[in-house]
């Protein structure tokens, strides 16, 4: 026989002189009928809607039906080992999950317990899964900008810290890629990430862990993770679970950023819960609240005011706004975004990013069509130089869709119009971006200016990603204090305009490519 | 079980009704029981379910057997068009929910609750007048106690009123110690 490392006999000795074991007077009801995860129990004659019963074994459930005769219970878990007849207690509580710090760099599951074997967590506060967003009062308009690194979602859709933007497109068109580079670029910000995976595979988690392990971006990050073999109860939750997680953060004045990976899996978990509750079915067979499923949970992501942190945090965090940035993912049905789970979430969100799988078999990645993603809040967040520059960026794009189409039928074209689709040409192909490779603003603002300034027009649209790749690490080298300036304060005039085109002439006559 | 349940409730809640208008709470409950105790008997469940028989001859099988009862006073007027009702709705074999239900709307009109007091060693007069009296004050009713005894709580005792559970036991404190300690 071995020992377990918590069977120490000081540890033993803390926990049974710390055990409560008062009489309690609490309401009791008996199962009635069980299945599929589903317990109706008679009797709990003052149990609240959302309650935590608990169940023989350590189990527990959270009331979601309450009826005449019998409540609905969903359970969390297990439930192998309850039989009918057994009793169900009232706790009292609503279903909370532990917060803080201590938290990060760790994969948790939707009831905050510790999944990846590195030991239990030592959690003092504990926060409701499901809690009010903040009201009008407590808010503030979004203006600091929250860069993903991707060039062309920061310069063609930025993102706001407090801003839902989706992420919407098919299976395998780079959904989740955007959203990890998006966690890797948050590293040494400051900004504390909380990733919520739902019904993926376990082996995907696992890879994504690997990755953001690699890159270092682990240990400000939150795994929060419901597998395809979890519950459906547990997979419905997980978001909220998440989403308090990163209030936690928020509301002591600090800026946090969360990934709905994905939210079409968790409007299948809560229709199957709600089915098997025998809620009458609408369209598509969801729920009738299945809008305010996503509509509850992404209003809780925003930025609220100084005087709202410092009532938060009891006036320990002073004159410090903070904010929970969302990025929900929809994964849609071979391009279709009039669906109904789609169409809800695109209605709730500050915006959308479109991904297309034409695109990336294309090779166009990150996928994004410029057309139909917009950000309508983020324009206001986006630092000087990227917002002087990327808007150039969305205009050549924008004309150059619509020449590419014209052009098909015209054999010969004027000068102009020429000029336009070559530089469409090659700002398509500077928009490209490998995955794990974030840029930081001075190096997006440098090839924003090559492309805006017309530094590309006389490389070949196949050597673009080469040039892009070599002006970096050239500038990086030779400018190293210009990059610097820019990314300390992100500002752009005519002197730092002047010291950019210098450094990309130089490169242009010295480097190589 | 809880079938029936919500079937009796509206029966149980007119025949209270009925029965405080005409001011016979007593009488009604003690019909009520007999009526019910035949209802839950076997072979009177098996003959409900007979499509052979019709409703009429369902009312007179359970009308003769009542008769037979020692004891309560004889069927009222009242009774038989209760009995007829039920027969007619195909609801004969609810009657034990509907005693049930009125028994407990009657107890709590009376401001009266049952309480279960279930301990390790046999209550003393004087434990259970303590008990009863603290009930009386959480409760805001009078109470009416019964106990048992079961060896297997070790020491302490349980106490039910309705859904509610006071578990002071030894047996429940060592299951909670032991959840703790295996976390």
């Amino acid at each position: 026989m071995q020992l377990n490392p918590s069977e120490i006999s000081e540890l033993i000795k803390d926990r049974i002189k710390n055990f409560e074991g008062a009489a309690e007077a609490r309401t009791e009801g008996t199962v009635v009928s069980l299945m599929d995860g589903i317990a109706r129990i008679h009797g709990l004659a003052d149990v609240m809607s959302g309650e935590m019963i608990e169940f023989p074994g350590d189990t527990y459930g959270m009331a979601l039906n309450l009826e005449r005769d019998s409540v609905g219970v969903v359970i969390l878990g297990a439930y192998g080992h309850i039989s009918e007849g057994d009793t169900a207690k009232c706790t009292g509580r609503i279903l909370e999950v532990p917060v803080g710090e201590q938290l990060l760099g760790r994969v948790v599951n939707s009831l905050g317990e510790v999944i990846d074997g590195k030991g239990a967590i030592e959690s003092t506060q504990f926060m409701p899964i499901e809690r009010i967003a903040p009201g009008v009062i407590e808010r503030q308009s979004v203006d600091q900008p929250m860069q993903t690194g991707l060039k062309a979602i920061d310069a063609m859709v930025p993102v706001g810290r407090g801003q839902r933007e989706l992420i919407i497109g098919d299976r395998q068109t780079g959904k989740s890629a955007v959203a990890i580079d998006a966690i890797i670029n948050q590293k040494g910000t400051g900004i504390k990430c909380i990733y919520v995976a739902i019904g993926q595979k376990a082996s995907t988690i696992a890879n994504v862990v690997r990755k953001l392990e690699e890159h270092d971006a682990l240990a400000h990050t939150i795994i929060v993770a419901a597998n395809a073999s979890d519950s459906a109860a547990l997979q419905y939750i997980a978001p909220y679970s998440g989403c308090t997680m990163g209030e936690y953060f928020r509301d002591k004045g600090e800026d946090a950023l969360i990934v709905y990976d994905d939210l079409t899996k968790q409007a299948w978990a809560y229709r199957q819960v709600s089915l098997l509750l025998r809620r009458p079915p609408g369209r598509e067979a969801y729920p009738g609240d299945v809008f305010y499923l996503h509509s509850r949970l992404l209003e809780r992501a925003s930025r609220i005011n100084a005087v709202c942190v410092e009532k938060y945090s009891n006036g320990a965090v002073k004159g410090k706004t903070g904010s929970l940035t969302a990025l929900p993912i929809i994964e849609t049905q071979g391009g279709d975004v009039s669906a109904f789970v789609p169409t809800n979430v695109i209605s709730i969100t500050d915006g959308q990013i479109f991904l297309e799988s034409d695109l990336f078999n294309a090779g166009i990645r990150p996928a994004i069509n410029a057309g139909l993603s917009v950000s309508r809040v983020g324009g206001a967040a986006q630092t000087k130089i990227i917002k002087k520059l990327g808007g150039g960026v969305r205009l050549a794009l924008a004309q150059y869709r619509e020449l590419a189409a014209f052009s098909q039928f015209a054999s010969d074209l004027d000068e102009a119009t020429r000029k336009q689709l070559e530089r469409g040409q090659r700002v398509t192909e500077l928009m490209k971006q490998r995955q794990y490779a974030p840029l930081n603003v001075a190096e997006m603002g440098v090839v924003l200016y090559a492309a805006n300034e017309g530094f590309l027009d006389d490389v070949d649209v196949n050597k673009i990603v080469a040039f892009e790749s070599a002006l970096l690490a050239y500038v990086k080298s030779n400018s190293a204090d210009l990059l610097d300036s820019i990314n300390a304060s992100g500002d752009y005039n005519n002197e730092i305009a002047g010291k950019i085109a210098a450094a990309i002439s130089d490169f242009k006559t010295n480097g190589v490519y | 079980m809880s079938d029936f349940e919500t079937i009796a409730r509206p029966y149980s809640k007119a025949l209270f009704e009925l029965a405080s208008e005409s001011k016979s709470l007593q009488a009604w409950s003690d019909s009520l029981t007999a009526a019910a105790a035949i209802a839950d008997d076997e072979a009177m469940q098996t003959m409900f379910e007979l499509s052979s028989m019709l409703p009429s001859e369902h009312v007179e099988l359970l009308l003769s057997v009542y008769a037979g009862i020692d004891g309560v006073q004889k069927a009222t007027a009242e009774l038989k068009n209760f009995f007829s009702l039920l027969a007619e709705n195909g609801r004969l074999p609810a009657l034990p929910a509907i005693a049930l239900g009125y028994e407990m709307l009657k107890q709590e009109a009376d401001g009266k609750v049952d309480v279960q007091v279930t301990s390790a060693q046999k209550l003393t007069k004087k434990q259970k007048d303590e008990i009863a009296k603290s009930m009386e004050k959480k409760l805001g009713k009078e109470v009416n106690i019964s106990s048992e005894v079961d060896a297997t709580l070790i020491a302490g005792a349980i106490i039910r009123a309705g859904d509610l559970v006071i578990d002071g036991s030894v047996q429940a404190r060592l299951d909670k110690l032991s959840t703790a300690l295996n976390k």
